[in-house]
């Protein structure tokens, strides 16, 4: 695994194409990006009470934020696939774990994002974590961050 | 776009008409008209395609969601960046937005037996940006004009309101009109000569997982070629499958491209199976009748073939009949 091409990672939009319709090919994407658009749509069909009590089925604004984050992700072939699951109130949450780190995005009903990162220090002291919103003008910005600290700690 | 009673399905019901001997043993003909009169070719490499059939099937809820009609042309050589506006203002009634993307690059077809001869590298330097591409669409976002310096395209998609496919014969005179309006402007504004080198038309059909068939181990109940059989026992089920094929048209007048690929519809995130057919070929000459000649030749064999290559189940789900 070549840890330095996160840094470098060029951009690896398809060629340019009449179509307008857009779509994405899953073919060209990762796994974990195909599992994880799979495991949102799996979602996308609870229905209301889902949790045994009066839970909204997910939301459609949190499943479109979910989906451009598996979207703008998806650069990251290195990725691990992600944990996916619901949220009471309609949102949703992707886990992922790499090594000592975890990062969790919570994906609130309005479609707002919020992140968590966990590190477990080599000598089992405490964990450190770090969390805050994922800010719509920042999305990409945050997210690459994000997605280089989970896998190289920086 | 307004329904042409005049001419419901421009010329290609003769096409493959068994009882015309001359489509079988003689120069072809469209609307009663002789297409060249070159001396017969010998037969190319490959599987050529036999004819659409003259009947014409139709689908109630067909799958189509977009279609693609491209004309691709020598580099205009006077053409710069001002034009894009200069044009934008004369179609803007119709389309009133407008987006820009990266050009297409040229692929041309060759269709004849002879391999294709290795360009030598070339680095242009031009004033002219040949990576810009303008689009003009209309607010309902179902009609779309591309515009590069080597391309006029043509799309309708279907729309968020009216979401019913207007078939061939009622796109065929807006693209039409639209093409006849982007060539005057090419003339008035002197932007040097120019030379068809390619046309090509294009349908996408989105055929969404969970209707008809809910995983790639039942594709074999949506695309007719794919039995999803194996010799043995080894493989389990597929988690998605991608399938190519392309077949030569008859007379070199062109060659088709089916394509499928599993993807994420981004309107609605909804998982799909992409069928793509698209075929590209050669006007018979540069006179603007045989751009549509090549038209009307062209799009009946995008749509029989899908017919083809699509299962019978599915296409009673889609309300096929024949008219």
């Amino acid at each position: 695994m070549n840890y330095a091409s996160t840094e470098l990672q060029p951009d690896l939009r398809p060629l340019p194409s009449a179509q307008w319709c857009r779509v994405t090919n899953l073919a060209g994407a990762p796994a974990w990006a195909v599992d994880a658009h799979r495991a949102v749509s799996r979602l996308a069909e609870l229905r209301a009470g889902w949790d045994g009590d009066d839970s909204p089925p997910l939301q459609e604004a949190a499943k479109a934020s979910a989906w451009r984050i598996i979207e703008e992700l998806q650069r990251y072939d290195e990725l691990p696939s992600p944990h996916v699951g619901p949220t009471v109130g309609g949102g949703l949450g992707i886990e992922w774990h790499y090594g000592s780190r975890e990062l969790d995005l919570e994906i609130l009903p309005d479609g707002s994002m919020e992140y968590l990162k966990t590190e477990a220090p080599a000598d089992r002291g405490n964990c450190q974590m770090e969390d805050g919103q994922i800010l719509p003008g920042a999305f990409r910005d945050q997210l690459r961050k994000l997605a280089r600290w989970l896998m190289i700690g920086a | 776009m307004k329904r042409n009673s005049q001419n419901p399905t421009p010329g290609y019901q003769q096409i493959g008409d068994p009882n015309d001997t001359q489509t079988k043993n003689g120069p072809q003909t469209l609307r009663g008209r002789t297409l060249g009169t070159r001396a017969p070719r010998a037969a190319p490499k490959g599987t050529v395609m036999n004819r659409p059939s003259h009947t014409h099937p139709r689908f109630d809820r067909p799958p189509v969601v977009e279609t693609v009609f491209s004309i691709e042309f020598t580099p205009l050589p006077r053409w710069e960046i001002p034009f894009f506006g200069l044009y934008w203002s004369t179609i803007r009634e119709r389309y009133p937005r407008c987006s820009s993307q990266a050009a297409l690059l040229s692929q041309i077809e060759n269709l004849s037996d002879e391999p294709t001869p290795q360009q030598p590298l070339a680095i242009t330097l031009s004033p002219v940006s040949p990576h810009v591409r303008c689009w003009f669409f209309n607010e309902q976002e179902t009609e779309l004009i591309q515009i590069q310096r080597d391309r006029f395209i043509f799309n309708w998609k279907k729309g968020i309101v009216d979401q019913s496919y207007p078939h061939y014969e009622r796109i065929r005179p807006v693209f039409s009109r639209e093409w006849d309006q982007f060539r005057a402007f090419v003339e008035h504004n002197d932007l040097g000569k120019w030379e068809i080198r390619q046309c090509e038309v294009a349908y996408i059909n989105h055929i969404e997982l969970g209707i008809g068939w809910k995983d790639y181990a039942e594709l074999s109940s949506v695309l007719a070629p794919w039995s999803g059989a194996a010799s043995g026992s080894f493989l389990q089920r597929p988690e998605d499958v991608e399938i190519g094929a392309r077949y030569r048209l008859p007379d070199g007048r062109g060659r088709l491209y089916i394509r499928t690929q599993p993807a994420i519809r981004h309107t609605d995130q909804k998982e799909i199976l992409q069928l793509t057919l698209t075929v590209r070929g050669r006007p018979s000459s540069q006179e603007p009748a045989s751009v549509f000649d090549w038209f009307d030749f062209a799009q009946p064999w995008v749509a029989q073939s899908f017919v083809d290559f699509t299962t019978e189940e599915m296409h009673s789900l889609w309300g096929k009949r024949e008219d």
